[in-house]
């Protein structure tokens, strides 16, 4: 039981460890981990780290149940993926969230409580750090916190008693009317006049954010997974589902209160509105502290060098496949099929990189998240991407303004099966996934 | 609500309440559309469920279409698909349908493709009543599939007590 509305109101959360969001897990590269999860629940979960490079048994396929009063190791050797060091160095990833992935109930276990945040952390990012281009997760302000700070934004629904509520009849995707950051609705937080690095994670089931500033902007130095190959400034974000925004604020020139807002509004699943509303709705507050402005993070400015990108190239491609998002009979189909875990609707060989092109449309936003591998993005719509979306993805946004995506996408390491879906939640469970099953001999990898 | 056995019946207490449940919408006339492989694919779910349908399992089909599907109708659809004992088809007052229909989700928000009965009704709604655990399933999905997860959700073994006063609301709020 948590208290999120308000101090006094509690309601009955599922959570890792009964938290809500669930523990941080950090990471270091080369450091694998074991993590053991208890299913003290009555419903069966599966856990997946989302935008991490893990072995298929460790990655929670779908069907892969941990059943209620047992429990199961997952092995994520946080590694990345490549043959060469300077691959490697690109791949790794900073910002992955772990989260259940159990068939058809998705929805209401992610609803409940079933995130949290597994951040890693390499030589280069701790090179970043100490040359003064990002904030330092092991720095404290004043306030005892660190200038590295996650940050889950959810819209949740409750009842007038405080208990969170969710529709498990609603298929087109759940909106709540509360805004929930870090498990608590309305929050504040107070900062010194510094740079403070926020984990910016989209966490709800279906509910697309544009986030802004009441004033100053963002200098993006993450997108899902992965650092930039260098920091780009940002007036807004846009995070659809799953997606993350990896931001620094620079609150140096700020005083008094900033807050955090969602410009977008949104009735129902089938996606955002096309207007954006300012001033738009707080989610988190500010209180700027009104003491001196600290100077940490002097590098962390438009332009600077972030993580070296290796794009996949046009002649490396062997293949490309299509695969269509539709709407039908009131249910979702990726090609006009259902998920079903014991098809498969690819089968690349390991250490292949094939070209695939998402298809949308039909008034529906689909955010599309394949597990495994990084997208490189190509093309929305026949035009190239803004910058900040042209390093690395692990989720996409399929919307009515941007019908067709072109990715990149390499298979490295480790044969398997492993899923790609739609990240609205109702969608993903009423069957809107596919299965790659990357084919190849299991003692090539590593 | 009225069945197609011509009897009166009480939707959630006498067909739901107590009960494992799945439940469908459909109408007779949907020739061109999706009711007929969707039928057609529930009686391959009620014979795989084997004899617990009519026991502890009850299968519902809901007409869309009250005015057409009368009982009698509705009676000979089902002799035609070949349904056995426990599932029942059920007619009732338009309103009342569409409440439910909405209620479970069985629509779709652009009202232009939701006066198209044959659009969005590909779904299968089931659930244990005594746990209160509840999920959906595409009807035409391959009927093993269906099944298993029927038993898996409808485990009278997981979920817990439901402790809400007023059960007629699809929201399930929790203390």
């Amino acid at each position: 039981m948590v208290e999120i509305v308000r101090p006094g109101l509690f309601t009955e959360i599922w959570g890792y460890n009964g938290m809500f969001p669930g523990p941080t897990i950090r990471a270091r590269k080369g450091h694998p981990a074991v993590v053991r999860f208890h299913n003290d629940l009555y419903v069966e979960t599966s856990v997946h780290n989302h935008g991490g490079h893990t072995p298929q048994e460790s990655d929670g396929f779908p069907d892969a149940f941990i059943l209620p009063g047992l429990y199961k190791d997952y092995i994520y050797p946080n590694i990345a993926p490549g043959d060469t060091l300077v691959e490697q160095e690109s791949e790794f990833a900073s910002t992955q969230w772990y989260h259940d992935h159990a068939m058809d109930i998705t929805g209401e276990n992610v609803y409940r409580g079933l995130a949290g945040f597994y951040l890693l952390t390499d030589d280069l990012e701790e090179d970043l750090i100490a040359n003064g281009k990002l904030p330092d997760y092991k720095d404290y302000d004043k306030f005892g916190q660190p200038f590295d700070i996650p940050v889950t934004v959810q819209d949740k629904l409750f009842s007038r008693r405080g208990s969170m509520i969710y529709d498990t009849f609603d298929h087109d995707g759940f909106l709540g009317d509360v805004y929930v950051i870090n498990g608590k609705a309305q929050p504040y937080l107070n900062v010194q006049r510094a740079k403070y690095r926020f984990r910016l994670l989209n966490a709800s089931n279906a509910r697309f954010y544009e986030l802004r500033l009441t004033s100053g902007s963002f200098l993006q130095v993450g997108n899902d997974s992965w650092l930039l190959g260098e920091v780009v400034h940002r007036n807004t974000v846009s995070i659809a589902p799953a997606e993350r925004a990896d931001v620094v604020i620079d609150f140096r020139s700020a005083s008094g209160v900033v807050y955090l807002e969602n410009i977008l509004e949104q009735d129902d699943g089938r996606g955002p509105d096309d207007d954006r509303r300012i001033p738009g709705t707080p989610l988190l507050k500010f209180i700027v502290n009104s003491g001196p402005a600290i100077n940490n993070a002097p590098g962390c400015v438009p332009g600077a060098a972030l993580r070296p990108h290796v794009a996949i190239r046009e002649d490396e491609i062997v293949r490309t496949r299509e695969f269509e998002f539709d709407r039908e009979h009131g249910a979702w189909v990726i090609n006009d099929r259902f998920f079903d875990p014991d098809r498969d609707d690819a089968d690349p060989q390991v250490g292949d990189a094939e070209r695939w092109i998402l298809e949308g449309g039909g008034g529906w936003a689909h955010p599309i998240h394949i597990h495994l591998e990084a997208q490189q993005v190509q093309r929305y719509d026949g035009r190239l991407p803004p910058l900040y979306d042209s390093f690395k993805k692990d989720t996409v946004q399929l919307r009515d303004d941007q019908e067709e995506i072109e990715i990149f996408i390499k298979f490295r390491t480790f044969p398997g099966r492993y899923v790609f879906h739609c990240h609205n939640l109702e969608h993903e469970d009423m069957r809107m996934m596919g299965v790659f099953h990357v084919q190849g001999d299991p003692f090539q990898c590593l | 609500m009225t069945t197609h056995e011509n009897k009166s019946v009480q939707f959630y207490d006498d067909m739901v309440k107590g009960k494992i449940v799945l439940i469908n919408f459909m109408f007779t006339n949907c020739s061109d559309g999706i009711c007929p492989p969707m039928t057609g694919n529930l009686v391959r779910v009620q014979r795989l469920l084997g004899d617990r349908v009519g026991r502890d399992i009850f299968m519902l089909s809901i007409t869309m279409d009250p005015g057409n599907d009368t009982p009698e109708v509705l009676k000979k659809y089902a002799e035609s698909y070949g349904v056995g004992p426990g599932w029942t088809f059920l007619t009732g007052k338009y309103e009342d349908i569409e409440k439910l229909r909405r209620n479970l989700g069985i629509y779709d928000p652009d009202p232009i493709v939701d006066a198209d009965k044959t659009q969005h009704a590909g779904l299968v709604t089931f659930g244990n009543e005594r746990t209160w655990r509840w999920a959906a399933l595409p009807a035409l999905m391959k009927a093993e599939q269906i099944v298993e997860t029927v038993l898996r959700i409808t485990d009278p073994n997981r979920g817990r007590r439901r402790s809400r006063k007023n059960p007629q609301t699809s929201q399930a709020s929790s203390r």
